[in-house]
């Protein structure tokens, strides 16, 4: 029996009606190396906000199964309690004060202090900062990872690469440190830095401390785990010791639904290729946050439907927000010939290019005015339809706004008490149909969604995608459509690009293999 | 049927229903205790037609998002100088109403526009910021009345320099819309000029906010990064409402003046302001929501309890002032109360 | 030369107040004496108030506009012991106990109220403070000798409801604190320079083998003070001043132990807890700290100071206003701490003490100059209305101005 340090059984977790973990096993020793891999939404995140207690979790009525620590049934109710076990986090996003000392950061809420005349009276939160003790302890966190920074120098002047191995000393400067989560540590590391990541976290493990490790970089998973637990859609595919695969197994493994897509019916690329271009992009950055588009060129062909498809982070995203005109942009996008100005959405929707943003509950609804509202707000502004002239003056027609509305309702089926209902009260697929309808409304000759799926329930899923490729059959409208579901995209677009690193990486048919899919993903050249 | 009864409870808010409750209790007190119902009751509906385009202000700034107009001293300063303009070239009855109206547009106009630029810039901070700028720009505006230039005799100090801080009206147009044509139901005098003019202002709003640039000025309210999705210019919808919100703030106090019977400068627009955002809070507006109805039926229910409250009062507790005290508890419990309802939305 | 540049650039705020506060002087023409004396009373009476406002700043719930419901705090205590008849120091201990008692539960409630509108506390202090006001005047006006049953000859207004609205100390009472012990400013200033040299005498015993330049840095400072202190002794027109004028020593000390306190929290785990919440309630969370909990100590800090600082300010008035004496204590005291060179998220005792001495100077001579140059006197007092109200929209502006770009370059940068 070896030192088993943790240990998850059947871990369930549902928010609202969705399910997104479905009974997860893993176990972990001390001194392991585990590595949880799986597209975006597999369950990877929210496993570990299970594990570190976030009030994400415990706001939303807890998890189903069992967490043992050290052969102890523990139930973790708040990252308080994490730490107090000996679980530590390195966030993708630093959690760092950039106006404080190294010391200072990792030192946070863990100050040591001296106490003084008032400390005795009051307590130990009125203790005197040790500073001394505190520069020293950090001195050596900093010296077990190599990192050479004065502790004294404010972190918010150092370069991100530093940033993360703070965080990482920070961890290593608790005490009783057992178990430390990487949320995607290289993400935004050089590879120098990567490099110099990895061998840390080898001796950290040498050390007696676990590592959970959370990558999309499938090289780097294989190389440092002991073991691999592969997730896909809230469900444990398949747990891997040292050895037993390689990145293209890996891949497979992320991607593939045992859903055979070699001979769906599709129309041939060939054929989609030969079409008019409506819209030449070339080299167009677009600086979102946290989406980077770094050099995307393509060719969108008239009245296909194309598909983007790529790890969260790598920038598939901003390419339909840079062209909508939401972000700061670069580079040149070509409609019909015609320059497209960046940052202008009326110009952009004046030529018929409309947009539904995968931001729903931000920029997506108005929540407090009715579903009427809401379908018919763009056709108001761009198409001035919907407004009565009464001589020199204009106003609101909502006879005509109720019927465009209530067509709209039947034929999404957008399950409502009426067109006046606002849509805060709506299931999230609702809200993504009234969404849709807006767009359509406007009757736009090339239409960008993204992610119109995410996040819900399969009823609607399958009306508001029967519903694209029929507005691309029957209108010809054609449709570039971003997602983070490679199934749904391999059943309906003509072409597939993959974006990595900001840049289209490959143009694929639907049919063609997992591996490929996968691999190009993450990047490694298929 | 139970859940809707409590959801519209939620909706309507504790505080609210206190004022409510608060304002017909006293409304049923006044004949209960025999006081002079039929005087009080016309005092109280004088005070809401004076009142009402001063709460009218809140729409449009408040639905293109930019919070409570806090800064409504702007506007009523340029009220203010439109009818001391008038008044200066010795403008009398209509002819003056209407010229201090017309006199005040633009620098309501101008005004508006640059507190819209102003606003446009500290995104995220407007209330604050409205509330002491209008501060700011009260107590300029003091040195400015004593030094501005005077022609009309009637409007200087008597002793010294500058303006008089309270302008008797008598001589110009106090009481122009009110007694344009009273009506006295067995004795209950109704206003009904003043509330003509208040109906024909909420009426020329609800147009414009039923126009294409109202609705846009809704949606960018409401959901600003929606709006600009969707090509609306949220910044210009803002200065739009901000803007407008100024006008009628200047339309605002020339017709509260011409019912006080007083045109009242230096530090008394001061807090003004609080009055007409608790008012328009009181008739069920929240922070980006505020309809025509909210206005009439918010400014109705506080000025009836300012008004009603001193005469119930004296009579339970002689001698105490107790309307003020009332005023100041209900006005910043319901900010209060919208304000705390608005962060936990986020 | 570029250091130079940067003390201009970094104190541009204090330097135009200050020169401000010289040209009223020219123009105003008021003997040095009475401009000191005067200075004096006011710095002490209000020092406390401006020191109030620092902790919540630190904890980034910027500007404490409810700073106003302390000092009706302190106005309450001073109601309940001229009732009981208390004067001397015995009635400034207990209506200081009774004032904290009060502002702990006000401070409290509006922590409490604060961590509901997070993001919106200013405003909301303001209206707090309005909202407070109400219920001070109901249970002072209406309630006393009607629910609360209350009467005093002296206090009570004839019908038996409610407080008087002009609330005179009883004898013993006016400037109990600041009487007890008074000294002349020169020999306070002796006092000072005196523990001056023994504190550097000892840093130099203690550190200053180790480093000759630095000893040599603080010797030639010494030398300087000592300079100017003699200068000030010697001179005879500006000695005169300094003998006439007198400083009450209890009131110095208080303030001194006050600033001690927010000076001595800031260097304590509490200290950077409310530093951590201040730079980000987000990351703060995550690190354990109770964030609610943390935010509602600073606000009750800020209550119990501010109402320790009216106390202050009543004692030496001796006579206030019951209803009125606390409108303006918010935007007086907020305006100082701008003038002394804070910011909305940043503010020192140092700076506290600079804003309250320019605040107070321009105070005290606006309406002599403003009547010297046009012939009134209340252009002056208006143009201090001016200037408080002034001072906070610019800070406030400002403030946003540089956080919206920062947020844009944040925006940027990812």
């Amino acid at each position: 029996m070896q030192n088993v340090l943790l240990e998850m059984k059947q871990i369930e977790k549902e928010f609202g009606q969705t399910k997104v973990l479905k009974g997860v096993d893993l176990r972990l020793d001390a001194g392991e190396v585990l590595s949880l891999v799986g597209e975006n939404g597999a369950g990877k995140s929210t496993l570990m906000n299970i594990l570190f207690g976030m009030q994400s979790i415990v706001s939303t009525g807890g998890y189903g199964g069992e967490i043992l620590w050290e052969g102890q049934t523990v139930k973790i109710s708040s990252p308080a309690q994490a730490m107090e076990l000996g679980i530590g986090m390195v966030h993708q996003e630093f959690m760092l004060l950039p106006a404080y000392t190294v010391t200072e950061n990792v030192k946070l809420n863990r100050e040591i202090t001296k106490s003084n005349l008032i400390s005795r009276v009051l307590g130990p939160s009125m203790g005197t900062l040790d500073h001394k003790t505190m520069q020293q302890e950090t001195k050596e966190a900093l010296d077990k990872i190599h990192l050479n920074v004065k502790p004294d120098i404010q972190v918010g002047s150092m370069s991100v690469g530093f940033k993360q191995f703070v965080e990482i000393a920070r961890e290593i400067d608790k005490k009783n440190i057992r178990l430390i989560v990487f949320d995607e540590p290289t993400a935004v590391l050089t590879d120098v830095e990567s490099r110099w990541l990895m061998d840390t976290i080898k001796e950290i493990t040498a050390a007696g401390v676990a590592v959970i490790f959370i990558s999309h970089k499938l090289n780097e998973v294989i190389e440092l785990s002991d073991r691999i637990v592969v997730l896909r859609d809230g469900e444990l595919v398949q747990t891997l010791e040292r050895g037993e695969t390689d990145a293209t197994g890996l891949a497979r493994l992320m991607v593939g639904r045992n859903v055979d897509f070699s001979n769906i019916e599709g129309r041939p690329v060939e054929e989609i290729e030969k079409r008019e271009v409506v819209m030449e992009i070339r080299d167009l950055k677009v600086s979102m946050p946290g989406e980077k588009a770094k050099s995307v060129t393509i060719d969108i062909h008239e009245g296909e439907i194309l598909g983007f498809c790529g790890l969260a982070g790598q920038g598939k995203l901003a390419i339909s927000n840079g062209i909508a005109g939401l972000y700061p942009s670069s580079g040149e996008v070509r409609y019909k010939g015609e320059t497209l100005p960046f940052g202008n959405p009326l110009a952009v929707l004046k030529k018929k290019i409309g947009f539904v943003s995968e931001d729903r509950r931000g920029i997506g609804l108005l929540l407090d005015e009715s579903i009427r509202m809401n379908i018919c707000l763009l056709a108001m502004q761009i198409r001035n339809r919907f407004f009565r002239s009464f001589g020199f003056f204009k106003q609101v027609d909502t006879k005509s706004m109720k019927e465009t509305a209530d067509a709209m309702i039947q034929e999404l089926g957008i399950k409502c008490t009426g067109d006046a209902q606002h849509p805060s009260a709506l299931s999230g697929g609702n809200q993504q149909k009234v969404c849709i309808a807006r767009a359509v409304v406007f009757s736009p000759d090339v239409l960008f969604v993204s992610e119109p799926t995410r996040g819900i329930d399969i009823g609607a899923k399958k009306v508001i995608l029967d519903y694209l490729v029929r507005l691309n059959r029957e209108k010809g409208t054609t449709i570039v459509m971003t997602s983070s579901e490679l199934t749904e995209l391999r059943t309906m677009c003509d072409r597939i690009a993959v974006i990595y690193d900001g840049k289209v990486k490959a143009i694929l048919k639907p049919t063609d293999s997992d591996e490929k899919f996968g691999l190009l993903m993450s990047g490694i050249d298929a | 049927m139970k859940m809707k009864c409590r959801q519209f409870f939620e909706e309507f808010g504790v505080t609210r229903m206190i004022a409510v409750g608060f304002f017909l209790a006293i409304a049923i007190a006044v004949p209960v205790l025999h006081l002079n119902t039929l005087t009080l009751y016309s005092q109280a509906l004088t005070r809401m037609a004076m009142n009402g385009v001063l709460v009218l202000t809140m729409v449009p700034i408040m639905v293109c998002g930019a919070g409570m107009n806090f800064a409504l001293p702007i506007g009523i300063i340029c009220g203010l100088i439109g009818g001391l303009i008038s008044m200066n070239m010795n403008l009398q009855g209509f002819t003056g109403f209407f010229a201090s109206i017309l006199f005040s547009l633009p620098f309501s106009l101008v005004m508006g526009y640059l507190y819209g630029l102003l606003m446009n810039r500290v995104k995220g901070s407007e209330m604050m910021i409205a509330t002491y700028v209008g501060f700011a720009v009260i107590s300029a505006m003091c040195i400015v009345w004593l030094f501005v230039p005077i022609d009309n005799l009637v409007l200087r100090m008597q002793m010294g320099r500058g303006l008089r801080k309270d302008v008797v009206l008598t001589d110009f147009w106090a009481g122009i819309l009110d007694d344009l044509c009273p009506v006295t139901i067995g004795g209950l005098t109704i206003p009904l000029g003043t509330f003509l003019f208040l109906f024909l202002m909420c009426f020329l709003v609800y147009l414009y906010m039923h126009s294409k640039t109202g609705i846009m000025m809704r949606a960018a309210g409401q959901n600003p990064g929606l709006a600009a999705a969707n090509g609306i210019n949220v910044d210009r919808m803002r200065i739009w409402g901000i803007t407008l919100s100024t006008v009628l703030g200047a339309i605002g106090i020339l017709v509260y003046a011409q019912s006080y019977g007083f045109m009242q400068f230096y530090e008394s627009p001061k807090m003004m302001s609080f009055s007409a955002v608790a008012a328009v809070l009181l008739g069920g507006a929240s922070n980006k929501r505020a309809s025509i109805f909210n206005v009439i039926f918010g400014v109705m229910v506080f000025q009836g309890i300012l008004t009603l409250s001193m005469p119930v009062a004296n009579v339970l507790l002689p001698e105490s002032n107790i309307s003020d005290i009332v005023r100041m508890i209900i006005s910043n419990g319901i900010i209060l109360y919208a304000l705390g309802k608005g962060s936990g939305k986020k | 030369m570029k250091t130079i540049k940067q003390f201009f650039s970094e104190n541009l705020v204090v330097i135009f107040f200050a020169l401000l506060c010289l040209g009223a002087y020219l123009i105003a023409g008021q003997a040095p004496y009475v401009v000191v004396s005067d200075l004096i009373n006011r710095v002490m009476r209000n020092s406390i108030l401006v020191l109030a406002l620092i902790i919540p700043i630190m904890a980034g719930m910027g500007l404490n506009f409810g700073i106003v419901v302390g000092a009706m705090s302190a106005q309450a205590a001073i109601i309940l012991i001229t009732h009981w008849r208390m004067t001397g120091m015995a009635g400034i201990v207990v209506a200081l106990l009774v004032c904290t008692v009060i502002s702990v539960i006000c401070g409290y409630l509006l922590g409490m109220l604060f961590n509901k509108t997070r993001g919106q506390e200013m405003i909301t202090g303001m209206i707090a403070g309005y909202f407070g006001n109400g219920i001070y005047l109901l249970i002072f006006l209406v309630l006393f000798g009607t629910v609360i049953p209350f009467w005093d000859e002296e206090l009570s207004i004839r019908s038996g409801i409610g407080i008087k609205d002009t609330l005179k100390m009883i004898d013993g009472m006016k400037g109990a604190m600041d009487n007890v012990w008074k000294l002349q400013l020169s020999q306070v200033l002796i006092a000072v320079f005196v523990l001056y040299t023994l504190y550097m005498a000892y840093c130099i015993v203690k550190r200053g083998r180790e480093n000759r330049s630095a000893v040599k840095i603080s010797v030639i400072k010494w030398l300087i003070w000592g300079a100017a202190l003699a200068a000030v002794l010697l001179i005879p027109s500006v000695s005169a001043v300094v003998t006439r004028c007198k400083i009450p020593m209890i009131t110095l000390f208080f303030v001194i132990l006050v600033s001690v306190l927010c000076q001595f929290i800031t260097s304590t785990k509490l200290g950077q807890d409310f530093r951590s919440v201040g730079m980000d309630i987000g990351i703060a969370e995550a690190s354990g700290i109770n964030v609610n909990r943390i935010r509602i100590l600073a606000t009750i800090f800020s209550t119990v100071i501010a109402s320790w600082g009216q106390l202050a300010f009543l004692q030496n008035m001796g006579t206030f206003s019951t209803y009125t004496a606390q409108q303006n204590v918010g935007t007086f005291s907020i305006a100082a701490l701008l003038v002394g060179g804070a910011s909305i998220d940043k503010a020192t005792v140092r700076q506290a003490f600079i804003g309250v001495v320019l605040f107070q100077l321009l105070f005290l001579l606006a309406p002599s100059a403003g009547t010297k140059i046009f012939n009134d006197t209340q252009v002056g007092e208006y143009f201090r209305t001016v200037i408080s109200n002034g001072v906070i929209a610019v800070a406030l502006v400002l403030h946003a101005l540089n956080k919206n770009r920062k947020k844009a370059a944040q925006a940027d940068s990812i």
